[in-house]
């Protein structure tokens, strides 16, 4: 009995063996391709190390069922063979993994990131109302203007500040949206879902948004002030370019999220908006501290007519008012407002930034010009000292000459004078 | 004169030995594993990984007698390593063996496989064979025949 069933499981033996033997190289090829194309998207996909321990462990069946296989599939892999396929599965596993232990490290910074956020809007909103308590009064002493002036510096200080930590908590958002987001499962952007929320993400943004909306219309800026901010803010656009877009993708199909972001985006508008309109503002204000009231303007074009208007009515008014007073409007323009602050300071940023062309700064210094023309005319005295010079020197030639001309003429006497 | 016929004939060997072709040899062309290629829509196939394209449909119509028997079907395409081409198809009886002509491929040989049909071919490389495995069966293939022509 036992002689029999040793024989059929060697005839089984045999048979398993033939059948072995009858497979098709093609098909073998196909099957390590196939599950090797499995693995290498299952490490693009990994949730978690867990899931990339597992990878890690089918590598290394695969590896072990076709290593008899070898010679065959270093043909049949080419450009790769057995072995480079392998290395390539191997790096792939270790770069993710890096970026798994980069997620880890940037959990827990945006836990303390998250505190300091917290302790620093605290921190902006006494400066706020301490600064519009300040800007409510009146009349504002040299010590009010500098207390008011440091509280100002203070709140940019701490506004940038925190902008870089949410920047920072955006940032640990970029490791997981890295890749093209159609290739997500639904199962990374539950993930990715779940990381946004538990770390208020969009709140944080949107905070960070308005409070910097908010400072634009707090107290007028200096140039340098806006300068500042012009960069802040392209940094911030720059950062949420990268991810905001994608993250509009990863919440396709959950209203309320994608509200939220295209609140977000009209929020970068307004922010935007209020950064081009603080600046004609301040520019008003600089005119309005030197006693020279100017209508409202938003833009290049309106800056430009309203400057020529007020020089035009300057001009017209020329004789009507004192001269003395006409003279001081002037100088005060001029001197003290045009050249000293605008042109000087504010100029490079407004043409630099494309709010104001070259063509109109021209065409505002030519009306200044023809304004001082009127109004400081030019002191003729030294022409006239001039013109009597030339005609004194002329005269002068002329009557020498004739006197020459008078001696050389020789004498006629008459012969029947005698 | 026989100085002259012997330098005479010494002329002649050397100018018929510097005019014969050529050879690179030994030479080795076998492929390591077989092509399975779609034939498309005007009997065409490519393989991209040897840079080859050609139609099929004479020998598809050679095999059914059918001009459009070569829609919507695959061939199995492998090199044996003297450089003669073997081709199959499902349903087909018969394996083709081609060697290159200028442009084209001219059939070598033809061996009959079954009657009934090829149900699943596959050609694997076996120095010195091609094996076709049909199923359970396999077959040893040379440029002569089946069992390096044997059968």
């Amino acid at each position: 009995m036992i002689q029999v069933l040793k024989n059929l499981l060697l005839v089984c033996l045999l048979f398993l063996s033939n059948a072995a033997i009858a497979q098709s190289d093609y098909e073998m090829v196909q099957s390590f391709k196939e599950r090797y194309s499995k693995l290498s998207g299952g490490i693009k996909s990994a949730a978690s190390i867990d899931d990339l321990n597992n990878i890690s462990t089918e590598i290394e069946n695969l590896r072990r069922d076709f290593s008899e296989k070898k010679e065959i599939l270093d043909q049949s892999l080419y450009p790769e063979n057995f072995n480079s396929s392998f290395e390539a599965l191997a790096s792939s596993v270790e770069l993710r993994r890096g970026d798994f232990t980069e997620i880890v490290g940037l959990q827990s910074e945006v836990v303390i990131l998250k505190s300091e956020i917290d302790v620093l809007n605290k921190r902006n909103n006494e400066l706020i109302s301490q600064i519009t308590v300040l800007e409510s009064q009146r009349k504002k002493d040299a010590a009010t203007i500098n207390k008011l002036q440091n509280l100002v510096a203070d709140l940019r200080a701490t506004l940038i500040k925190r902008d870089e930590l949410v920047l920072s908590i955006v940032d640990s958002l970029t490791p997981k949206l890295a890749g093209d987001i159609n290739l997500m499962t639904e199962q990374d952007k539950e993930q990715i879902t779940l990381q946004v929320q538990r770390n208020n993400v969009l709140s944080i943004v949107k905070k960070s948004l308005r409070d910097n909306s908010r400072f634009m219309e707090l107290t007028s800026l200096k140039v340098d002030d806006i300068v500042e901010i012009k960069k802040q803010q392209q940094n911030f656009t720059t950062m949420w370019k990268k991810v905001g877009p994608k993250l509009v993708d990863v919440y396709a199909g959950k209203g309320e999220k994608t509200a939220e972001l295209k609140e977000i985006d009209n929020l970068f508008n307004i922010w935007a908006n209020k950064v081009k309109r603080e600046t004609w503002e301040s520019i008003n204000e600089e005119f309005r501290l030197n006693n020279i009231k100017l209508q409202q303007f938003t833009n290049g074009n309106d800056f430009t007519n309203v400057i020529i208007q007020f020089i035009s009515d300057e001009i017209k008014n020329y004789g009507v008012k004192s001269k003395e007073e006409s003279e001081k409007v002037f100088s005060v323009f001029a001197d003290s407002v045009w050249f000293k602050n605008i042109s000087s300071e504010w100029m490079p940023y407004l043409i630099e930034n494309n709010l104001l062309t070259i063509a109109q700064k021209d065409e505002i210094e030519k009306k200044i010009s023809e304004w001082k023309s009127i109004v400081v005319p030019r002191d003729l005295t030294l022409l006239y000292v001039a013109v009597a010079a030339v005609f004194l020197i002329g005269l002068i030639i002329f009557l020498a000459m004739k006197k020459k001309k008078d001696n050389s003429t020789p004498t006629i006497v008459s012969e029947n004078s005698n | 004169m026989n100085l002259l016929k012997f330098l005479f004939t010494l002329i002649i060997a050397f100018y018929f030995t510097s005019c014969s072709t050529l050879k690179l040899s030994p030479a080795e062309f076998g492929w390591a594993i077989e092509s399975v290629l779609k034939v498309d829509t005007d009997g065409f196939v490519k393989d991209d990984r040897y840079s080859i394209s050609f139609n099929v449909k004479a020998m598809f119509f050679e095999e059914t007698k059918d001009s459009l028997s070569y829609m919507d079907k695959s061939i199995r395409l492998i090199r044996n390593n003297e450089g003669f081409y073997f081709m199959t198809s499902p349903n087909f009886k018969n394996v083709y063996v081609f060697t290159v002509i200028q442009n084209a491929f001219e059939l070598k040989e033809k061996f009959l496989i079954t009657e009934s049909g090829l149900k699943k071919p596959a050609f694997n490389q076996r120095l010195p064979f091609i094996e076709l495995i049909d199923g359970e069966k396999t077959y040893k293939l040379t440029s002569k025949g089946i069992d390096g022509g044997l059968k």
